[in-house]
């Protein structure tokens, strides 16, 4: 065995979470190994530091607090639960004050090739999700009570899309989130939870929210996101993380995913932020899947997309376990920020 | 009087305040021991804490009891830090140096044992520690929470994240690895002042 390999197990290791045969390759490697013996010992000794840091209590009107704002929610819920999402949806005057839940469940083979929409110039928010799909496979949308994504016959190559709507009201000295969930939204987390998808098939980030907003309030700040989990491929070997100065972050979204399409790159999942008041998106979130081959071209024409603000490149080691968990080729997992 | 999760939860389905009040005094430890752990300071851990009891009461319709409490309240709480985490990445209200300032919440605790010194020492290296935590990934976070602080099993971390025990496995040494990494090179701009063994360990846990 040969000293990475050794390092990449010494973790499990440390937690008795090796096969017994591993468990004593392992020993018989550290008997005669002084460099890994460090390597144990430093990990053994960051373990210590963090067991070590103290217990922490919540603050003395914490339950209080909460009790509060759990009396309000009780006070607000409205007596149909069916209708609250809906009734709020359609009384919000115009776009700023719109937020929904919106799961769309489609086949795979429609969506790589273009970017998602997620604004509508018209009232409120929009179900067109994506422009220039050419698949011929189902999309759902369902606004606010989202049903959980069905298996398809076929297999697991389903994927979900999420939009979600997050309103935050600008009120620097409240703990208030202002952000309070659909609960029958929520409830699809313990389902997916349940129907945790094989792994590279999954859902990468659970989409869980409806906000509930009172009428009154004065939205800020809207975000809109849609994600999807990973797709297959292999073990994630790279993560990078780039901050780009653009003119439009919008346009310069829809460029980027053109060109990361040639490059046989996937999006995982985008983001859009806009100030309030104001139509247009301001930064935009990117996560991209690229083939571990093609990052290093791919990577390049990305720093060329606008001015580079900020940039990082981290390497993931992988154990031997890996290899067998996730099958396919590796990859690099790129999140892109693009900003006015 | 210490009826099993199990009861108070159906009670709070029905909107039983004071049951889910009770579910919240046997959770509020590890829910706010976890937000302050990834959020670094206590200010934004009581924040995300009291996020995350309304999420989990207003999810609990949909708890059918397929996994212990504790474990979908992991979830829960889980995906609370995501969210909050990846908010604030929009905003970039707060930069990561702010939030590393910010982890001055731990009031130094001394022991009849530990000279004022020690204690104040001992301090610097756990907000130290924490600040390294606090710039890694979330992920990596969250994992080396559940494990190191909470003590969950890779069984239970695999089912609060709903992934499977070989990510857990993977995620967990990447994520030691990672917070090795970043204690050796911040070490380094100290001058060698925190070493990464014999120091801080569990004997010297408050």
């Amino acid at each position: 065995m040969q000293c990475s390999d050794v390092c990449e197990l010494l973790s499990p290791y440390l937690d008795g979470f090796l096969k017994p045969g591993e468990q004593k390759q392992i020993e018989a490697h550290l008997k005669n190994c002084v460099g890994c013996q460090a390597q144990l010992e430093e990990l053994r000794g960051t373990i210590n530091l963090l067991q070590g840091l103290p217990e922490v209590t919540p603050p003395a009107a914490f339950r209080n607090e909460l009790r509060e704002r759990l009396q309000q929610i009780e006070q607000e819920r409205p007596t149909d639960r069916a209708k609250a999402p809906k009734r709020a949806f359609y009384k919000w005057p115009g776009f700023m004050a719109a937020a929904a839940v919106l799961v769309v469940a489609l086949g795979i083979t429609g969506v790589w090739g273009s970017p998602a929409r997620w604004f509508d110039s018209g009232e409120g928010l929009i179900a067109q999700l994506f422009s220039g799909n050419s698949s011929s496979g189902t999309v759902a949308v369902d606004n606010g009570k989202a049903d959980r994504p069905e298996k398809q016959a076929g297999g697991t190559e389903k994927i979900v899309f999420a939009g979600k709507g997050e309103v935050k009201e600008d009120a620097p000295e409240s703990t208030d989130f202002n952000m309070l969930m659909e609960p029958d939204g929520l409830s699809r987390e313990d389902e997916l939870l349940r129907d945790a998808a094989p792994p590279g098939a999954g859902v990468m980030s659970v989409p869980n929210a409806a906000p509930e907003i009172a009428a009154d309030e004065e939205p800020r700040q809207m975000y809109m996101e849609n994600m999807k989990g990973r797709m297959g491929g292999g073990a994630v070997a790279r993560e990078a993380h780039l901050v780009l100065a653009v003119t439009d972050p919008e346009q310069a979204m829809n460029s980027i995913v053109e060109k990361a399409n040639s490059y046989g790159a996937e999006v995982i999942a985008s983001h859009g932020a806009l100030v309030a008041g104001q139509r247009e998106v301001d930064t935009v979130v990117l996560e991209l899947q690229i083939p571990l081959a093609k990052f290093g071209p791919l990577w390049e024409v990305l720093n060329d997309s606008g001015r580079v603000m900020d940039s990082n490149i981290n390497d993931i080691l992988h154990s031997a376990a890996d290899t067998g968990e996730e099958q396919g080729s590796p990859v690099a997992m790129v999140v892109i920020e693009l900003k006015k | 009087m210490h009826p099993p999760d199990e009861v108070l939860v159906e009670k709070s389905k029905k909107g039983d305040l004071d049951a889910f009040e009770e579910l919240v005094r046997r959770y509020e430890g590890k829910v706010y021991n976890m937000a302050y752990r990834f959020m670094g300071n206590h200010a934004d851990a009581g924040d995300l804490a009291q996020e995350g009891f309304i999420r989990l009461y207003q999810a609990l319709p949909g708890f059918r009891g397929e996994s212990s409490f504790s474990t979908w309240m992991y979830r829960i709480v889980s995906n609370a830090c995501r969210d909050e985490l990846r908010r604030r990445q929009r905003q970039r209200n707060v930069s990561l140096d702010e939030l590393a300032k910010s982890a001055a919440g731990n009031i130094p605790v001394y022991s009849a044992e530990e000279s004022p010194e020690d204690a104040a020492e001992r301090h610097e290296l756990q907000q130290y520690v924490q600040q390294c935590l606090t710039s890694l990934s979330e992920e990596h976070r969250l994992v080396l929470i559940m494990r190191e602080m909470q003590g969950l099993s890779y069984e239970e971390i695999a089912a609060a994240l709903g992934c499977s025990l070989g990510t857990v496995k993977s995620r967990l040494n990447r994520a030691r690895h990672a917070l090795k990494d970043k204690i050796k090179a911040r070490r380094e701009l100290f001058n060698g002042e925190y070493r990464l063994s014999v120091k801080g360990g569990t004997s010297n846990a408050v």
